[in-house]
């Protein structure tokens, strides 16, 4: 079943077209991974899912409803999440307490003005699972902004992970990691493309290649190729524009 | 020694000693009307704080919400002879409305824009109700008699002792800082605490960020519509300043000295304030130069304000 489906969409920055007449469809848990050179168009294409900037023409449908230009929240709402490579973690909050604001969004407690938000257990509970889950536990009271670099980008999917989402979008989950920590974020985003469907932009061509079942090739804005990992190593237009001949 | 008894100290504790300061103070202070006064404009600083302390957002336009609440009570009075606590509620329920709709037409703007809108409709409020000299007294105001607390059937007590009309408005004080705490540390507060921090994450979370600022705000507007009604009781007058700039102004400078880090620091705030245009406006005409002194040393060099620098001295213990 088709679940994110983009007809014709376009992205225009002032004179510069940042996302041309793409046009593509994402089959329910499916591990794809968008590569491209920088200023492909990779990011400013998840932030187009995720409503964060408008489409400029096109249209986008996720589980056939036409989400186009709808606000961010409500997209959210209906089960897409995303990662971002610029970390955006709630750095004065504590892991625990990131993860479980994350959780509180989809419970029935946000309206709940007058409980302490610590009395809901459950809450803290998932949190936990989730925690253990990104491999920070024992961090569960540690502020955010004092966690290590790879920490912080583990919590960053933790949060995106606590919320939920059918649809996860994961922008350069690996960057900046060190060896160790790069095999066990792998295996995480192996563990939760059994149940997810997740759209993946990455530069680290090993994660890439050992993860995706497909692959879509941006440049300039434009889908360049488009298919399973060996026939994208083979095609001629990628080599050119990325690879550069592995 | 003080730092043993510090050592397990939280909000709770924070809270309760506030309590027992404001419990003892009318028997130290003889001046009751100051004291009293000050609870208004702590009741008023601290819901003010609630946007920008807490949603990061700074309203320069908090008189509105104030004066409505004033000058409702004063009309209701003067016109309908109603009990105090109809009119406080009334007071609340005006200032909120204000809030919601100010709120609905500017809480989607950020920073300076967010200011100006709220800025200028309540200059705008105030120049109508300027020009409305018949029904609101313009800038001489009105006068009002201050009723007895009267709950029909059960009792009726006079509020014109200044210890009995204190502890009145002592309980609104307590009630406010109560029902806010408990609202900060709530889930919904805890959003709040997030939008603050990171907006973009927070709607990607699923918050519809807005619907969480607007509520803050209507709560903020119908607790500074409390202080409003309050005030009128204690000084028995109300007047086209109570809406005007110089009052947003004073909440300001109030929640900045103050603090803005946390609830209290506006009681703080509230306290040098008053007791600056109390007792050195006597001494000297010229004390808004004073105020103005101190108001930029705490920008400068104490951003966090009075409760900012308590915090660092007793850091680890709180």
């Amino acid at each position: 079943m088709v679940i994110l489906k983009v007809e014709n969409l376009n992205k225009n920055f002032g004179g510069l077209s940042a996302i041309r007449n793409v046009q593509l469809e994402f089959n329910e848990g499916e591990l794809c991974s968008v590569i491209g050179p920088n200023g492909a168009g990779k990011t400013t294409f998840f932030k187009m899912i995720m409503g964060l900037l408008p489409a400029t023409s096109g249209k986008i449908f996720f589980k056939n409803r036409d989400i186009t230009n709808l606000p961010t929240h409500k997209i959210s709402r209906l089960g897409i999440c995303q990662t971002f490579q610029i970390l955006s973690i709630f750095l004065s909050l504590t892991v625990m307490e990131n993860i479980r604001m994350a959780i509180q969004s989809r419970s029935k407690y946000n309206f709940d003005f007058f409980n302490p938000a610590l009395k809901y257990e459950e809450m803290q509970q998932q949190a936990q699972e989730i925690i253990h889950d990104v491999h920070l536990s024992g961090r569960e009271s540690s502020v955010a902004k004092n966690l290590s670099y790879g920490e912080k980008r583990k919590l960053e999917m933790g949060i995106t992970l606590a919320r939920d989402p059918d649809l996860i979008l994961l922008d350069e989950p690996t960057a900046g990691m060190a060896h160790d920590e790069i095999t066990d974020t792998i295996k995480l985003i192996q563990k939760i493309s059994e149940r997810k469907t997740v759209l993946m932009v990455e530069h680290n061509i090993g994660v890439v290649f050992s993860l995706s079942s497909r692959i879509v090739v941006l440049n300039r804005g434009e889908v360049i190729g488009d298919g399973p990992p060996k026939k994208i190593q083979e095609d001629e237009r990628v080599q050119k524009a990325y690879l550069g001949g592995i | 020694m003080i730092g043993f008894l510090f050592k397990k100290f939280n909000e709770t504790h924070i809270f309760v000693v506030s309590l027992i300061f404001f419990i003892i103070l009318p028997f130290v202070v003889s001046n009751h009307f100051i004291i009293t006064e000050i609870l208004a404009y702590a009741i008023f600083g601290i819901s003010f704080n609630l946007m920008l302390g807490y949603v990061g957002l700074l309203s320069f336009g908090h008189a509105l919400y104030f004066g409505s609440g004033a000058y409702t009570m004063a009309l209701l009075l003067i016109h309908f002879k109603v009990n105090i606590l109809v009119g406080i509620l009334a007071g609340m329920g005006v200032a909120a409305i204000f809030a919601l709709v100010v709120g609905f037409l500017s809480i989607r703007q950020y920073g300076v824009y967010f200011s100006m809108l709220t800025l200028s409709f309540a200059e705008m409020v105030y120049f109508i109700a300027l020009r409305l000299r018949d029904i609101t007294g313009g800038e001489n105001g009105l006068s009002i008699t201050r009723p007895p607390l009267r709950i029909p059937g059960l009792f009726s007590i006079s509020l014109e002792s200044p210890l009995r009309l204190y502890f009145f408005v002592f309980f609104f004080f307590i009630l406010t800082l109560f029902i806010l705490r408990r609202l900060v540390d709530s889930p919904f507060g805890r959003v709040l605490q997030i939008i603050r921090e990171n907006e973009t994450r927070a709607r990607t979370l699923g918050y519809s960020v807005e619907r969480f600022k607007l509520i803050a705000f209507v709560a903020s507007g119908l607790f500074s519509g409390l202080a409003g009604t309050l005030y009128c009781l204690i000084v028995k007058f109300v007047h086209c300043g109570d809406l005007q700039w110089l009052k947003s102004g004073d909440v300001v400078i109030m929640t900045l000295i103050g603090g803005t880090g946390s609830l209290y620091g506006p009681i703080i705030g509230a306290i040098i304030n008053t007791f600056l245009s109390d007792f050195i406006s006597l001494l000297w005409q010229r004390w808004l130069f004073v105020l103005g002194l101190i108001f930029v040393i705490f920008v400068l060099f104490m951003r966090e304000g009075v409760w900012g620098e308590i915090k660092k001295s007793l850091r680890g213990k709180i």
